[in-house]
């Protein structure tokens, strides 16, 4: 071989290493740099999530405390006015009616503050458990004729006493949203416990969410839904009704990894 | 000015070795094994002019030498692949080599016959090293910029150095046997200025290890 087609073969096989090289290099910098921007975007959708979630919660927190002021100031506030003048009054009318009236009056506010007691922290879901306390809470939705509540139940077991609390209040919120904005007549609730996993099924047959709900839900009350689910490590789902009528969620958990009092 | 860029290449090891050793103290691992390795480059270098100064050969440096290189760049690269696998594969490879080279040396190219095999397998096993690498970083989201992080820096010396001289070590016993030596001695004349590039690149790699300490990393 003469020394020019070596030279030849040596200096294009450095010169094919050194642009094989150089692309490599090249490729690796855009590819890594579009990856980083990638995972950076993600990171600040994420944090912008639960934002949102954040304020969702400390919203609904706000009206919960507005709510609770209104119903003590316009009923029990207003109550115990009343018996004030009544008791003013015993020394100049009819004490027997005033005795009356103001018995009557206290029994109503102590019916009252029992209420408002309940809606706050049922007694029977510390004492009871969340089974009995969902069953208590669909006969007096039932009863109270505004919707129809079917409540089916199985598993005898009781979950920490953090989960029951979120999954009583979710209940609370979807019936909520049912009664204010579905147009429903009717509601489902369908639990199933085998603990630490368990799932709760709630249907009702209004007028559904949106079609173009996105992924992460828009209203106050579903994004409150899926902050306790993070913080109860459960996930939750809005399967489509094959009919398309209707709203329903399912609210799952099926391993103990995510349980924050474990922890 | 072929031999301007000849004598500078010859002590191109130096700067980077020098600097090396003033930041070592606040140096990475990696950059602390890069010392260590410049620092037997320039050995080796002096050794050499000196042997050969005295008309006495030595190309039994560059079946020393060979093994040290690979030895510490495994080193380098040991710490930035994750996986137990890799790494333990890497540590297999540099005494794989190790072997190979003894055997080498003792059975196919004795000390004085310039060791190609050895010269042109570790070109070829840091090559696919360096590229290796390269793949597992694009994952790692852990990484600062590129600019900073030395090891891009260290990495892409290997990737500009070995890939190019593997025909040329393969076939330099060939050369040296069939052809002049004004020839042998332009195309050594081309691996001086590889050289000198992969010394820069490494001076480079330890300045930036050096800023990215002094200031806080940048994501």
């Amino acid at each position: 071989m003469e020394e020019q087609e070596i030279t030849g073969f040596i200096l294009m096989s450095m010169g094919g290493m050194l642009i094989l090289a150089l692309g490599l290099i090249f490729l690796s910098r855009v590819s890594k740099t579009q990856l980083i921007r990638q995972f950076r975007e993600k990171e600040h959708q994420k944090e912008q999530y639960q934002h949102q979630l954040l304020e969702a919660a400390i919203d609904t927190q706000e009206r919960e405390r507005a709510r609770i002021a209104a119903e003590l100031h316009d009923h029990i506030g207003s109550n115990l006015q009343a018996l004030k003048l009544f008791l003013h009054q015993l020394n100049m009318g009819d004490r027997e009616r005033i005795e009356r009236e103001s018995t009557r009056l206290l029994e109503h506010t102590i019916q009252d503050v029992k209420n408002l007691s309940h809606e706050l922290m049922p007694a029977s879901l510390t004492d009871l458990g969340l089974q009995d306390s969902l069953y208590t809470f669909c006969s007096r939705l039932h009863s109270s004729g505004k919707v129809r509540c079917t409540y089916t139940c199985e598993g005898k077991d009781r979950l920490e006493p953090s989960t029951e609390l979120a999954l009583y209040r979710m209940v609370q919120e979807l019936t909520s949203n049912t009664l204010q904005h579905a147009r429903a007549d009717s509601i489902s609730i369908r639990l199933s416990i085998d603990k630490p996993s368990f799932s709760l099924i709630y249907k009702d047959n209004g007028i559904g969410l949106p079609k173009d709900l996105p992924e992460h839900s828009q209203g106050l009350g579903l994004k409150n839904i899926e902050s306790r689910c993070q913080l109860i490590g459960a996930q939750w789902q809005y399967p489509k009704d094959e009919l398309n009528q209707g709203f329903k969620i399912i609210l799952s958990r099926k391993t103990e990894a995510h349980d924050t009092y474990k922890l | 000015m072929k031999e301007v860029v000849k004598t500078i290449a010859s002590y191109a090891s130096f700067l980077p070795f020098i600097l090396g050793l003033l930041l070592f103290q606040r140096a990475e691992k990696s950059i602390r094994y890069l010392t260590v390795l410049l620092g037997i480059a320039c050995i080796t270098e002096l050794t050499s002019k000196a042997l050969a100064i005295r008309g006495i050969s030595n190309l039994f440096l560059f079946h020393i030498y060979p093994v040290a290189e690979f030895f510490l760049f495994t080193l380098i690269y040991r710490p930035h692949f994750r996986t137990a696998r890799a790494r333990n594969t890497l540590s297999g490879t540099a005494i794989g080599f190790l072997i190979f080279t003894l055997v080498n040396t003792v059975f196919f190219q004795p000390l004085h016959e310039f060791n190609t095999y050895g010269r042109s397998l570790e070109s070829l096993l840091l090559s696919v090293i360096s590229v290796t690498y390269l793949m597992t970083e694009i994952n790692n989201m852990e990484s600062v910029t590129k600019r900073e992080q030395p090891m891009f820096w260290i990495n892409t010396a290997v990737l500009m150095y070995f890939p190019l001289n593997l025909v040329f070590f393969f076939m330099s016993n060939f050369l040296w046997t069939h052809f002049s030596r004004e020839f042998n001695n332009f195309l050594w004349d081309i691996h001086a200025l590889l050289s000198l590039i992969q010394y820069l690149i490494f001076t480079i790699a330890i300045y930036t290890n050096w800023k990215s300490r002094k200031s806080p990393v940048l994501s």
